[in-house]
């Protein structure tokens, strides 16, 4: 870290080769297709080296900085780029209690052709596949998820296990036909 | 599905999506390429303001080098040393002869003893004379350009006359008793320089046409004879251990002055 705060581009490098894939994941998760996850991934560490070799504040967990400055590249991108169809899709589903939400996406699905759990966690609702990727596909601790969401512990449990729950739901419906 | 098989389906899929291995190492170098600092930058075009900062960029940066600093210290010191000798050679008619005169009186207003105040005052008067010497002597000028020089220092040596009379004054009215001896060696010591000024002044080529120079320094005389004089008569026989005073006329080239002297 201090290396990287000057300046070193070494040190960036070794964070890149550490951190390029897990955050590409992450990326590849919440956009339409690769070449966005590519492009925002490349943004997300110019903006880490950026910050870090700019700012005076004490970073206390790089993984968790980095994240969210993912997340926060992800949001830039959907208010930047001119409303595609799958984004007017997520907003709407956001909107949607749970409950409501559940139902319907199984109005959906066959629209959305949901055939494999890569496509369920595409299309379910923001928060949900950013605590099941974090957790279950980065390994980040709770703790760690809780900072990058801004959220509380508890509720990062609560989020984990609601999103389970529509996840198996989905796969479960698209397994039934 | 159960919970545990689906954490495990999910957990499969950071095999599954992965960047392209090309694309990683591609990003890797535009990246590097892009942070380093080696990196040559593209040319932009500088406006006035860009030049404006860039120059106050570097002088701001060059005036917080201790060694510039330092030269800056040294050249204001020589300047003002340069100044400072400059003016002391200068005559009526050169802009420095009014920092000259202005050195003086700063001389002066530092000087609190007043035996030393008076001496300094008679020294001034004696610049003056050696003025006038230098301007009546000098051949680069004209007798109109000399006649309003030597006017100015007449002028200047009238303002140094007064202000040491009124000095005098001050201390013959202001001594206190126990002062008196003291006050008679700084009349003897004053006595002196006035028999130096009036013996440069009859010298001087211009002196001798000045009467009006010459009977100031004569009134000049008298007032510390009369100092030392005035001093002498209320101290008691034998307070002043083996001095008494005696006063001699003498003549100084055409004006008389008293002198008085310590006779053993």
């Amino acid at each position: 870290m201090i290396r990287l705060k000057k300046k070193d581009p070494e040190a960036f490098a070794k964070l890149y080769d550490l951190y390029v894939t897990p955050i590409y994941r992450f990326i590849y998760f919440k956009v339409p297709g690769q070449q966005d996850a590519e492009d925002l991934t490349s943004e997300v560490f110019l903006k880490v080296w950026t910050y870090v070799t700019e700012t005076e504040d004490q970073i206390e967990n790089f993984r968790a900085l980095v994240y969210k400055i993912a997340r926060n590249a992800v949001v830039d991108f959907y208010r930047s780029k001119s409303r595609c169809e799958f984004a007017q899709d997520e907003e709407i589903m956001v909107m949607i209690p749970d409950d409501r939400q559940q139902s319907f996406l199984k109005e959906v699905e066959v629209k959305l052709e949901i055939n494999n759990l890569e496509a369920v966690l595409k299309k379910i609702k923001d928060e949900y596949r950013d605590v099941i990727v974090l957790k279950y596909i980065d390994g980040l601790s709770t703790k760690e998820i809780a900072r990058i969401m801004d959220k509380s512990n508890g509720s990062v449990r609560i989020l984990l296990h609601r999103a389970l729950n529509v996840i198996r739901e989905l796969v479960n419906q698209n397994g039934k036909q | 599905m159960e919970n545990s098989k689906l954490i495990k389906e999910i957990k499969n899929l950071s095999n599954e999506v992965k960047p392209r291995a090309d694309w990683v190492s591609l990003n890797r170098d535009l990246l590097l390429h892009q942070i380093s600092p080696a990196a040559k930058p593209e040319p932009i075009g500088v406006g006035v303001a860009g030049y404006f900062g860039l120059f106050f960029q570097i002088f701001k940066s060059r005036m917080l080098e201790p060694a510039v600093v330092m030269f800056l210290v040294f050249g204001v010191f020589l300047g003002s040393s340069l100044t400072i000798n400059a003016a002391f050679y200068s005559l009526p008619g050169n802009p420095l002869y009014r920092v000259k005169l202005a050195l003086e009186k700063t001389h002066a207003a530092m000087i609190t003893d007043d035996q030393d105040s008076v001496e300094l005052k008679i020294e001034f008067a004696q610049k003056r004379v050696t003025e006038m010497d230098k301007v009546a002597t000098s051949e680069s000028s004209t007798a109109d350009q000399k006649k309003a020089q030597i006017e100015t220092i007449v002028k200047e040596f009238k303002n140094n006359v007064t202000a040491l009379n009124q000095h005098l004054t001050k201390i013959s009215t202001q001594t206190e008793k126990a002062d008196k001896e003291k006050t008679i060696k700084m009349a003897i010591s004053f006595n002196a320089k006035i028999q130096d000024l009036a013996q440069s002044l009859d010298k001087s080529p211009t002196g001798s046409s000045q009467t009006e120079v010459a009977e100031m320094v004569k009134e000049v005389a008298q007032n510390v004879a009369l100092l030392a004089e005035d001093t002498a008569q209320t101290i008691e026989d034998g307070k002043v251990e083996g001095a008494a005073v005696d006063f001699t006329a003498e003549v100084i080239g055409e004006n008389e002055t008293t002198t008085p002297k310590i006779i053993e």
